[in-house]
């Protein structure tokens, strides 16, 4: 196997309208069988490029004000093609969500919207039915299928009328991502989701009278070892009837087989999901995530069980509360 | 306005990958900006591949969920102070059915250290209700970040922080008056280093823990006895002696602790 791998980024920090970090790195990287060889040389197109990419974010950035803000751009050329990504990760109290400079004001909008209403409620996980707003159900199945079929676990029975993809892999099938992907030039590429699609076809939807609907997950993990998915709600209704009450921050905790089973219709066409950074290996990642309205009825009593067990971690994602905003991890991969 | 530029090589096996990385760069704080960005620099000699395949070698037999082992060099300049360092660093996970162990060591001595848990692991049968153990060393260096505000700890004397002063003996209570900066593309950090749980007590024979298990259990052995328990620090009863140095957080000495 040989790779040639160049990049250019550009990273900054912005809080009350100004910079506070900015950080330009670019680097080479060549891989030749088990060995890769990698050092900061610039290419100066890739800079280039990511400087102009970066003065567009920039003016997006300005635009929205004082808010507490990340921009990322990334031009990378990986065996002569070039792909540039820009991202944008933008803070509201507690909460953070990550978008693309074309949706900023339009999320951005949402988030404060969603924010203004102040939480009323405590809310079981798993004592209503789940129903996953805004693309949101893109999170539960990244974590429920997709890092299931990065780890290589056998498939489960999920409902006939689902789809999830990443490209055009099928996750449900437990066939992994096949894009390689890496955090920097300093770190070994591994399979990883690119672009998570949920879809469904001719699926039921009922919706129940009593249900907590989701609207910002603040982060989630799979646990390889247990196939145990953790999902983090941030922002979430409770909706009793016609009452509508904002839900305290809150866990869902439950097998990816319970999850399976708990899954129980769908709706519209996929939305797109402001934000997921995925981290494995110490190697923090976006996914584009998008999904239709997706009801989960309450995983069974298993999950209940476990939830009072602790937790243990591996493949989390995580675009708030601030995880999206700190600078790169070291983890001892660079200098 | 602060100035810290950093040159370094590092040859790192993650898995079956070896990678040689080398790079520079300078991190400039102006007070309102903090500014990260590449230098160009005269290269660095990559430490030498042999000891770092040879430790990787062995611990993949024993097939762990991750490995990374490294050896590095960096140069540091920083205010007119400039120094020199050398890293090894091994990280492992090892799992066993639901159970997970983190080790991680600053040298590439004592491997059989890691051994033994990993054939611990898998050979634990039982749990048993919380009760008196002798933490090891690693184990009680693992923690010692967390108990700074339950028993005495020291920071260690060192020639250099983050920005190449020295580190001078003290109490670990803040204000901390040290920086840590494990990289330069991240802003210094005022932390304690090199913590040392001061000696008190005397440590007795008891079943010894010589990991931590998913971040609540105890790995213990007990001559034959391989077993659980629940990780309760509420009641130290002695410190032994510092014996080794391990990275976690700035740096920790483990040495004995009874609970």
């Amino acid at each position: 196997m040989t790779n040639d791998y160049a990049v250019a980024s550009r990273d900054e920090l912005w809080s009350g309208g100004a910079p506070v970090e900015s950080r330009l790195s670019h680097g080479r990287a060549l891989r030749r069988g088990d060995e890769i060889t990698a050092d900061d040389a610039r290419d100066d197109e890739l800079v280039a490029r990511c400087e102009a990419r970066f003065a567009e974010l920039r003016a997006v950035i300005e635009s929205l004000g004082p808010l507490r803000q990340r921009g990322v751009v990334e031009v990378v050329r990986e065996d002569g093609v070039i792909n540039e990504t820009s991202t944008l990760t933008i803070a509201y109290g507690a909460v953070s969500i990550v978008t693309m400079p074309e949706h900023a004001h339009e999320d951005a909008a949402m988030l404060r919207a969603l924010m203004s209403v102040p939480a009323s409620v405590s809310v079981n996980a798993h004592e209503h039915p789940i129903v996953w707003r805004r693309g949101s159900a893109a999170v539960l199945f990244h974590e429920a299928a997709g890092h299931a079929a990065e780890h290589a676990h056998a498939p489960i029975e999920w409902p006939s009328w689902l789809r999830v993809t990443d490209g055009d892999v099928d996750l449900l099938a437990g066939k992994p991502p096949s894009a390689l992907r890496r955090a920097s030039f300093r770190d070994v590429p591994l399979p990883r989701m690119q672009k998570l699609v949920v879809a469904h076809v001719d699926a039921p939807f009922v919706l129940p009278e009593t249900r907590i609907e989701v609207h910002l997950v603040a982060g989630g993990s799979y646990e390889p070892l247990t196939e145990e998915v953790t999902l983090r709600i941030a922002v979430a209704d409770l909706i009793e009837g016609d009452v509508v009450r904002r839900a305290r921050p809150f866990e869902l905790r439950a097998s990816r087989r319970e999850i399976a089973v708990s899954v129980a219709g769908a709706s519209g066409e996929a939305e797109r999901y402001p934000g997921v950074i995925c981290s494995r290996e110490g190697q923090e990642l976006v996914v584009g995530s998008y999904a239709p309205v997706v009801i989960l009825l309450p995983p069974g009593e298993g999950a209940a069980e476990r939830r009072m067990r602790g937790a243990a971690d591996s493949e989390a994602y995580s675009p708030s509360p601030s995880p999206g905003l700190r600078p790169p991890s070291p983890g001892g991969r660079g200098i | 306005m602060s100035r810290y530029q950093k040159r370094g090589a590092v040859i790192r096996r993650e898995g079956s990958v070896l990678l040689r990385i080398s790079e520079a760069g300078e991190a400039i704080d102006d007070g309102a900006t903090f500014i990260v960005r590449p230098i160009a620099s005269a290269p660095i000699d990559m430490p030498p591949a042999d000891a770092v395949i040879n430790v990787a070698d062995q611990l993949a037999s024993l097939n762990p969920e991750r490995l990374i082992v490294s050896e590095g060099v960096a140069h540091h300049v920083c205010e007119g102070r400039e120094w020199r360092e050398e890293s090894r660093r091994i990280h492992i996970s090892l799992t066993h059915q639901r159970l997970r162990v983190l080790v991680d060591h600053a040298d590439f001595d004592q491997l059989e250290d890691i051994i033994r848990i990993a054939h611990a692991l898998r050979a634990v049968r039982n749990e048993r209700a919380a009760g008196r153990v002798r933490l090891a060393p690693s184990v009680t260096a693992a923690l010692l970040p967390s108990l700074l505000e339950k028993i005495d700890i020291e920071q260690v004397n060192a020639p250099h922080d983050g920005r190449g002063l020295p580190v001078p003996k003290r109490d670990a209570t803040a204000p901390h008056p040290n920086v840590f900066r494990p990289t330069y593309r991240q802003r210094p950090i005022a932390m304690p280093f090199n913590l040392r749980a001061k000696p008190f007590g005397t440590i007795e024979d008891a079943p010894l823990a010589i990991a931590i298990v998913n971040g609540s259990q105890l790995l213990c052995v007990d001559g034959s006895a391989i077993f659980l328990m629940p990780l309760r620090i509420d009641d130290i009863r002695a410190v032994g002696e510092p014996q080794r140095w391990y990275p976690h957080a700035a740096g920790s000495f483990g040495a004995e602790l009874m609970l």
